[in-house]
């Protein structure tokens, strides 16, 4: 998922989710320390009350904060993704972490695709040379939402918006300075899925699997097919509809197949891979069930917020 | 020993393989599965044709050097190609990176198929290698052809 994306909450009025948090990745480096948390409703100023929404102190992760061991890494290395850190603790396949030169400041971010230990690699090569003593960090901060405030049926954020319903004010200090950020989340009863494997997307279009780049590989195109469900997102965004509201999971699923294979064919055209009947094709593809479903009173969604679906209003000719 | 062609090819694609590259260690070589041109299925999807690789016998046998009626030694030319995304995955020098994978990975293979081991029943000695760039679909191809001197059986 994109760093900036907004966050999706679990209404929860029994009490049966652990403890959630928000979520700040910060793109400018580890904070040094967190000033304050403020949440606000999207259409309230800042100048109002605020939301009860958060419990106790917002805190940067302990973990990973560890340094190069053992040997340099990156591109002058043997294979430019590997590296052997002091601590594995707190890795996680999928998160993002940034690596700094320790003898010159110079700094990149990288998705860690496998863990074992202390050894951690990068998904996609590393672009500069790291030497042993750089340090390989989280920069993500997080403050505990309230449960109580989560149990409240009254904060369930509007299911007709596709825009999010609340917007949090997180106060920082990153390279000694004090930043302000803002995120942004919703309350919701069902957060937005698509259910789509690997083999699901192989089996509509046979050959995805087979096709997929050298960074993808590893997990079997599972992050393109993320990637596939974010452009399915703003898609529904661009004709007003919500992503969480939609109530029929065989429809978001098709959507992303289809979306995966025109990513797929639009990313190799825009590579010089110039195939244009089957770019066409493809978007042929995504664009009929696309209009299909959703511009058309087909798929069930979810107005009320209560969980329940009637059938989607049809998008005006004027706004196709 | 009478072998066949696609024996020999075989061999050559597990030798091949196998080998564990000296740059870009993590990306092995991934053979092609023959469903379609190897070239084309590459310009057609160049970011997930890195290290992909194609064996073929180009079915080019002469006259045969020996004979004994039922049992023949032939030459026959394989060619060895292997596709490379054009990007700039290889640090900060880009196309000369690219280059010097490319250089390091005719390398391993030819010592793969002729120093190390060849295929049971063949003897393998290199003809040529090349590199082809296209840029304009972004992808390079290294290709490397090889003369197979085998016994094959005519019965």
């Amino acid at each position: 998922m994109i760093t900036a994306r907004t966050q999706e909450v679990l209404y929860d009025p029994d009490a049966v989710y652990s403890t959630q948090y928000l979520v700040l990745d910060c793109e400018d480096g580890r904070p040094s320390s967190v000033s304050d948390v403020q949440v606000w409703t999207a259409g309230t100023d800042d100048d109002s009350t605020e939301e009860s929404a958060t419990t106790g102190s917002a805190s940067v992760e302990s973990s990973p904060n560890t340094t190069i061991a053992t040997a340099a890494v990156g591109p002058a290395q043997s294979d430019p993704r590997a590296m052997v850190v002091s601590s594995g603790s707190g890795f996680t396949v999928g998160r993002r972490y940034q690596i700094t030169e320790d003898n010159g400041g110079h700094w990149e971010v990288f998705e860690c695709a496998y863990a074992n230990g202390t050894t951690i690699k990068a998904r996609h090569p590393l672009k500069n040379d790291y030497s042993v003593g750089s340090t390989v960090q989280s920069t993500r901060v997080t403050i505990a939402l309230s449960s109580s405030w989560l149990a409240e049926i009254a904060n369930i954020s509007p299911h007709w918006t596709p825009n999010p319903g609340y917007r949090a004010k997180w106060i920082l200090t990153v390279n000694g300075n004090a930043t302000e950020y803002a995120t942004y989340f919703d309350v919701v009863r069902y957060v937005a899925q698509h259910r789509v494997t690997p083999p699901d997307v192989d089996m509509v279009h046979p050959g995805w699997i087979d096709g997929l780049g050298p960074d993808d590989q590893v997990d079997q195109g599972r992050r393109c097919i993320e990637a596939a469900f974010e452009a399915v997102k703003h898609e529904l965004y661009r004709d007003n509809k919500a992503d969480q509201a939609l109530r029929n999971a065989e429809m978001v699923s098709r959507l992303v197949i289809h979306r995966c294979q025109y990513d797929r064919l639009l990313n190799n055209a825009m590579r010089g891979a110039g195939n244009a009947e089957a770019l066409a094709l493809g978007k042929a593809a995504w664009d009929g069930y696309y209009q299909g479903v959703i511009r058309s009173p087909v798929a069930p969604v979810d107005e009320g917020g209560g969980g329940a679906s009637q059938p989607n209003k049809r998008t005006p000719v004027w706004r196709r | 020993m009478a072998t066949t062609a696609g024996a020999i090819r075989d061999a050559m694609l597990a030798l091949v393989t196998a080998i564990t590259p000296a740059k870009h260690a993590g990306q092995k070589f991934l053979a092609h599965r023959e469903q379609s041109d190897f070239r084309t299925h590459s310009e057609k999807n160049p970011g997930g044709c890195l290290r992909r690789f194609s064996i073929r016998n180009l079915n080019d046998r002469g006259a045969p050097a020996v004979t004994t009626g039922s049992v023949e030694e032939i030459s026959e030319t394989f060619e060895v190609v292997v596709a490379y995304p054009i990007d700039g995955r290889h640090g900060g020098k880009f196309l000369t990176g690219l280059d010097d994978v490319i250089s390091s990975d005719i390398n391993q293979i030819h010592h793969a198929l002729h120093v190390a081991n060849s295929p049971a029943g063949a003897t393998v000695l290199r003809l040529s290698d090349d590199r082809e760039m296209d840029e304009q679909a972004g992808i390079a191809f290294a290709v490397i052809r090889y003369r197979v001197d085998y016994y094959w059986s005519l019965t």
